[in-house]
């Protein structure tokens, strides 16, 4: 069985960039990758395993070592059929050649080649050694142009150069490369061989199923933080002695605050954690002007997501006359419609006045004791704002490759993050959507659940966009 | 049966019922319950989420899909038989005792002890109304209307009113939340209460420490009615239509009995003036069911019947009964009522009885199964578990070695396989397409390595700014220009292969020079001859210590080296090899021949320039490209000086058999295909200066390495062969630091130091990553520091690294 599943054997020089590549096709990021050239000392294998069975087979293997060797060797011995096996063969016992048969020996026993060349440098003659030499080992092969940069003046060159020795050649930045990418390079590997054609298929089907199980509990996720944001409470019960002065009762006042906000912090945390979890991270690099990096609750955040003033508004007013048309419901239609316009002017009001406190304090008052409580959350702008970041941070964590531990940051011209728009995704949504937002956000308040299926549909929409850059995933923001 | 005992046949039940395809409300139960209690461990331990996903793709892998057949995913049919089985296989992988325990099982049986009571219950009101609104003393006769009224008008008004209720929920579209009814109040709390309690006894029963309480107890409270619309509420209408049966049966019994057993007179009476002709109308529209089957008189009382059994009060009040009633009137109610009860009480609750077990069956063949929460767990199921963990790497699990480093050598010895690497050089030129297409696809494009084309054939404009600077900036300086020439000759002797036509004079030569390499046999003997004549070189000359002992040192590893490996393969090679290599030092007599040629290379190319090595060198690895200096005679220089002129009428032998001389302060620099090929003819003064400016070297002469042993072998000979004036033979290594070191470097780094004698100066100069404006940058720190790892690895006193250019002040990377 073993002997019949696609193997493939990454391939270059050191530090081409063969293990961000296995890292970001089997969403591993717990290989070793450093950016410091042979940190891949012998050949690893990452099987993609479905049910228990191997598929397909990455082997990250050690860079060339002496590639102008081999490919000497190999032209003195171009009389042979199976010169990789030849190969290892005859130079096991040289320590100097340890790398390379170690990388050769995959190719010996029959594994295809993907050749990963870095496309954003000149091609150099071990470039070329390297090209020929996979070449006269005579197995599928396929090559990645890793290009981690915005350079792209050689690529033609490096295309032309390839071509004439792979059976196909791709781009693929391992260190920017989504799941959508991902899975177009996983597609490309049925060409290389065509016997491999069904066991490739079920890897991508495996994968997309993966995916969409990923991306479901994700939403489910969102959609529970969400809950239990808006019902989140904090209280605290003092007595009345301590409470004489007022200074005392503003500390009470800041402290129960205070605990309020962190107990919201520490759901947003929480969640997080668990997408980061779902999506197989544990890696991670947040450039420092993030929004994620920021709290929740500054006003950075506050600007830069959630819906605008306007959009607010509109929302709370369709929002409010729900909540004035059940009025009308329940009095059984005495008032002819005009609980509805009530309801409506409310709402709107609330939309523009309600945008400044976050949570109303209570405080009730118990023989000798009172007892303080903040929440549940009633600005209507914060549920929006949690949505957006939230998405914002599932966004990174879906799309952030597991090739990229390694990335420098601030290498010169890598491809630079898309054009930064200080826009939430919520903002975005047909306002029909962000009315469906507002009464799951208005009925979670009240610890019900109302159109939890619209924004269930809703949110997924919006994380399969990004999954498929449908959707700018605001990587800078 | 003791409910409060899981009955031992309940658990056959269970068994049995494992193998199931269908649903029932207990079912649904506990599928809730085990979801509930997925969910919350998901909540609590996030990572459970993989090891529950394994659990339930093997489930389904193993049991259910084998099961299941052909049926296509994510059809209703599918999704629900799935279900199905994964609820059977949870509820198999319970322990036995707590079966029972589980919720769906507490509510089957608390369905069934409730059901059971309702019916006790209903059965014995039924009795109770019945023998209570019937009761005869023999005086007054049993009251039609109150028996009509109560037992059959209520009764039916009620049953109507459900079906009504229910009827309009249906037409209304909702129904899926509360359920409906009182009723359902009574029966609701009833059947959860009876539920709880039945399994704390169970739960009492079951050893404690077995099932926490608790959990068994929230899982029932939560899961008891949820979601799945009528199915949550159906569960209530059955008993009580069980109880409505229950009861009717009870009254039909009953007055069943009273008629046979007692006798009994019925009657109506009215204070209204009512004719009996009504009556009688009334009876007949309420028998009209049955009529046909049991006509008047028999099924209902005829209307003389009728009359007759009207009761007026004031014959009872005046005792005496001048009007006796006829008793046969007085009977004749008592079938009628009978078939009331059972046609307007009985058939009804038996409709709806079945009409709700129908339609709970119905429902439950057809719950969709889609809340969210079966979603997650459907979509376990069907997802192929994907797992991209490695396999732990090899046995052992030990890291693989790092890069190799390469071991000190003192002598210089062939690359390993390539014993006979001169040998093979013919075919690996050939074999290096690229080198030859590098050239041509530069030619036409602009920005690549341009020292190819344009030298040749406009040799003097080009020289003179290369050559100058170093012969300038130093002291001697006696005929930059005409020294050249002579000077070139040498380096184009010493290509194997041969720049081709292009350049006219060095043609002719070049037909020989092919010819002979065409074959590896002949090409072999042709590279040789260039060790051999570098050989004799250093010894006559220059003659320092360590250039003597460096070849001398040579022979003796060529030999075992090429040994081991062509032994297999090429046995007469060995032999011949052996021969060979020995003479070649010993024996200067041995290349005489070869002197000739190279005579005779000189005499061409003296038209050509420097850049004409270069060409070749673009081709094949094999062609040292001396790019020399004019300066290397500093005592010689005037003799030489004259050659050059002469040289192309007949070189002096002098001159081949020597190689280039290297003034005390010169050095020979070696440059790495890849940077000489991007170099632009403006960039090499400004590369020589740095150079300068770096060691105080000027440059004697430049070969190319990192393109194939047999160009390194051309590269070594330049510097075995060379005529050191101040012996330590001082070697520049022009390297891309932009690229990581490999062990070939090193080991070139090796087999140069070998060449060159310990006590060489050698220093590596590394360039950064070329851009268009600076074809040399300087290099970034990481990659300088990752080169000083390997180098210091080396151990090499004698070896230096430098960055050819200063790195940026700015530190911008």
């Amino acid at each position: 069985m073993s002997g019949k599943i696609p193997r493939l054997a990454i391939m270059g020089h050191p530090n081409a960039g063969k293990s961000s590549v296995v890292a970001t096709l089997t969403e591993n990021d717990l290989i070793q990758i450093d950016k410091r050239a042979g940190t891949t000392t012998e050949s690893n294998v990452y099987p993609v395993i479905i049910d228990g069975r191997p598929v397909i087979e990455f082997i990250d293997t050690p860079g060339f070592q002496n590639p102008n060797a081999i490919l000497e060797w190999f032209q003195a011995q171009s009389g042979k059929r199976e010169l990789a096996r030849a190969f290892v063969a005859a130079h096991r016992a040289d320590p100097l050649f340890t790398h390379d048969c170690e990388l050769l020996e995959p190719v010996a026993e029959g594994a295809a080649i993907i050749l990963v060349v870095d496309g954003s440098k000149r091609i150099k003659e071990k470039d070329r050694v390297e090209i020929e030499l996979l070449r006269l080992t005579a197995r599928p092969r396929m090559a990645i142009l890793n290009n981690l940069t915005n350079n792209t003046r050689y690529m033609t060159q490096w295309r032309d150069a390839l071509c004439k020795a792979f059976n196909s050649v791709r781009d693929f930045n391992a260190h920017r490369a989504t799941y959508g990418e991902r899975v177009r390079l996983l597609q490309a590997l049925k060409s290389i061989d065509q016997r491999w054609e069904p066991l490739v298929e079920e890897a991508i089907h495996a994968f997309e199923h993966d995916w969409n199980r990923r991306t479901d509990q994700a939403v489910t996720t969102i959609l529970d933080l969400l809950k239990e944001a808006l019902t989140y409470k904090a209280s605290k019960t003092v007595k009345e002695s301590k409470l004489v002065f007022e200074s005392g009762r503003e500390r009470v006042k800041e402290e129960v605050m205070r605990a309020f906000e962190d107990g919201l912090r520490q759901l947003e945390t929480k969640a997080q954690e668990q997408i980061r979890a779902n999506f197989r991270h544990h890696v991670w690099h947040m450039p420092p002007d993030s929004i994620l990096g920021k709290d929740l609750l500054s006003e950075e955040v506050n600007q830069a997501l959630g819906l605008s003033k306007r959009q607010l508004a509109l929302v709370g007013m369709a929002a409010g006359a729900a909540s004035g048309a059940t009025i009308d419901l329940s009095t059984a239609g005495h008032t002819f419609g005009a609980g509805a316009l009530i309801g409506a002017a409310t709402g709107g009001v609330l939309g523009f006045m309600g945008s400044k406190a976050l949570a109303k304090l209570n405080i009730e008052r118990a023989s000798g004791t009172q007892r303080f409580t903040v929440g549940p959350v009633h600005n209507p702008r914060f549920p929006f704002v949690l949505l957006d970041r939230i998405v914002l941070y599932s966004a990174r964590a879906m799309n952030w490759s597991h090739g990229r531990q390694a990335a420098e940051e601030d290498a010169p011209d890598k491809v630079p993050e898309k054009e930064i728009r200080r826009a939430g995704f919520t903002e975005e949504l047909p306002a029909a959507q962000q009315r469906d937002l507002a009464r799951f956000f208005n009925a979670a308040r009240k610890g019900k659940s109302e159109r939890e299926e619209e924004c269930r549909a809703i949110i997924r929409d919006i994380l399969h966009g990004l999954a498929v850059s449908e959707i700018d995933s605001r990587a800078d923001l | 049966m003791d409910f409060r005992h899981h009955p031992a046949d309940s658990t056959e039940v269970h068994a049995a019922s494992d193998e199931a395809r269908d649903w029932t409300v207990a079912d649904l139960i506990d599928f809730e319950y085990y979801l509930d209690a997925d969910e919350r461990e998901l909540r609590e331990h996030p990572s459970a989420r993989k090891g529950m996903a394994e659990r339930d793709r093997s489930l389904y892998l193993d049991t259910i899909a084998p099961e299941i057949g052909d049926q296509p995913p994510h059809t209703p049919a599918h999704r629900r038989f799935s279900l199905r089985r994964w609820l059977a296989a949870r509820r198999n992988a319970e322990r036995p005792e707590m079966l029972g325990v589980l919720p769906g099982a507490a509510f089957a049986s608390a369905e069934r002890l409730v059901t059971l009571l309702l019916v006790v219950i209903g059965f014995i009101a039924g009795i109770g109304v019945a023998s209570a609104l019937l009761s005869y003393d023999g005086t007054r006769p049993v009251s039609v209307s109150w028996y009509l009224f109560l037992l059959v008008i209520v009764q039916f008004l009620l049953v109507a009113s459900l079906a009504t209720a229910w009827a309009l929920r249906k037409a209304r579209g909702r129904g899926d939340g509360a359920a409906p009814g009182l009723l359902m109040h009574v029966v609701r709390p009833l059947v959860t209460k009876a539920a709880s309690w039945l399994q704390r006894q169970r739960i009492g029963h079951a050893a404690a420490e077995i099932q926490d309480q608790a959990r068994a107890r929230q899982g029932l409270f939560k899961s008891q009615y949820v979601v799945y619309g009528p199915v949550s509420y159906l569960p209530l209408i059955i008993p009580a239509q069980i109880f409505g049966v229950a009861f009717n049966v009870g009254v039909i019994l009953t007055t069943l009995m009273l008629e046979w057993f007692t006798d009994l007179a019925f009657g109506w009476g009215s204070t209204l003036n009512v004719h009996p002709q009504t009556i009688f109308d009334m009876t007949r529209l309420i028998a009209l069911p049955w009529s046909w089957l049991l006509g008047e008189g028999i099924g209902y009382p005829s209307l003389e019947q009728v009359a007759g059994s009207r009761i007026f009060l004031e014959h009872w009040a005046s005792i005496t009964p001048t009007v006796k009633p006829d008793p046969a009137h007085l009977r004749s109610w008592g079938s009628f009522l009978v078939l009331a009860v059972t046609t307007y009480g009985l058939l009804p609750r038996l409709l709806l009885w079945g009409g709700s077990v129908v339609a709970r069956r119905l429902i439950l063949a057809r719950l969709p199964f889609t809340h969210s929460r079966t979603q997650a767990l459907y979509a376990r199921m069907l997802s192929p578990r994907l797992e991209t963990t490695p396999s732990g790497g090899r046995p052992g699990g030990e890291r693989g070695t790092e890069m190799p480093i390469p071991a000190a050598s003192t002598s210089r010895k062939p690359r390993p396989e390539g014993a006979d690497g001169p040998a093979e050089s013919a075919p690996t030129t050939s074999a290096r397409p690229w080198r030859n297409a590098l050239v041509r696809r530069v030619e036409p494009g602009d920005e690549a390595p341009p020292p190819a084309p344009p030298p040749p054939l406009a040799p003097a404009p080009v020289i003179p700014p290369v050559v100058a600077p170093p012969v300038d900036a130093p002291k001697t300086a006696p005929a930059p220009e005409p020294v050249q020439r002579p000077m070139l000759p040498r380096e184009a002797e010493a290509p194997s292969t041969v720049p081709e036509q292009e350049i006219p004079g060095v043609a002719e030569r070049a037909v020989d020079t092919p010819e002979s390499s065409k074959t590896d046999r002949t090409a072999a003997p042709s590279v040789r001859q260039f060790e051999s004549k570098r050989e004799p070189e250093p010894e006559p000359p220059a003659v320092p210590e360590p250039a003597p002992a460096a070849p001398a040192i040579s022979e003796p590893e060529p030999e075992p080296e090429p040994k081991p490996e062509e032994a297999a393969q090429r046995p007469s090679e060995t032999q011949s090899r052996p021969t060979e290599r020995p003479a070649t030092p010993a024996a200067p007599a041995m290349p005489p021949g070869e002197p000739k040629k190279a005579k005779a290379k000189p005499a061409a190319s003296t038209g050509s320039d420097l850049k004409v090595p270069e060409k070749p060198l673009v081709q094949a690895p094999a062609q040292p490209r001396i790019t020399e200096t004019p300066t290397p005679p500093p005592e010689p220089a005037p003799t030489r000086a004259p050659k050059p002129a002469a040289a192309t009428p007949t070189p002096p032998k002098s001159i081949p058999a020597q190689g280039t001389r290297f003034a005390p302060d010169a050095c020979l620099l070696l440059l790495h295909v890849d940077i000489d090929d991007i170099l632009e003819d403006e960039d090499r003064p400004r590369l020589e200066e740095m150079l300068m400016h770096l060691s105080g070297w000027r440059v004697a002469a430049t070969a190319t390495v990192g393109a194939g042993s047999a160009m390194t072998e051309e590269a070594l000979g330049i510097l075995e062969r060379g005529d050191w004036q101040a012996p330590p033979p001082r070697v520049v290594l022009i390297e891309d630091g932009s690229q990581p070191p490999i062990t070939e470097s090193l080991r070139f780094l090796r087999e140069l130091r070998a060449a060159a004698g310990t006590r060489a100066q050698i220093m590596l100069a590394l360039v950064g990553d070329p851009t268009d404006d600076d074809r040399l940058p300087p290099m970034r720190p990481f990659d300088y520091t990752d080169w000083q790892r390997k180098i210091d690895q080396m151990a090499d006193p004698y070896l230096r690294l430098e960055m050819l250019a200063p790195p940026h002040e700015d530190g911008d990377d």
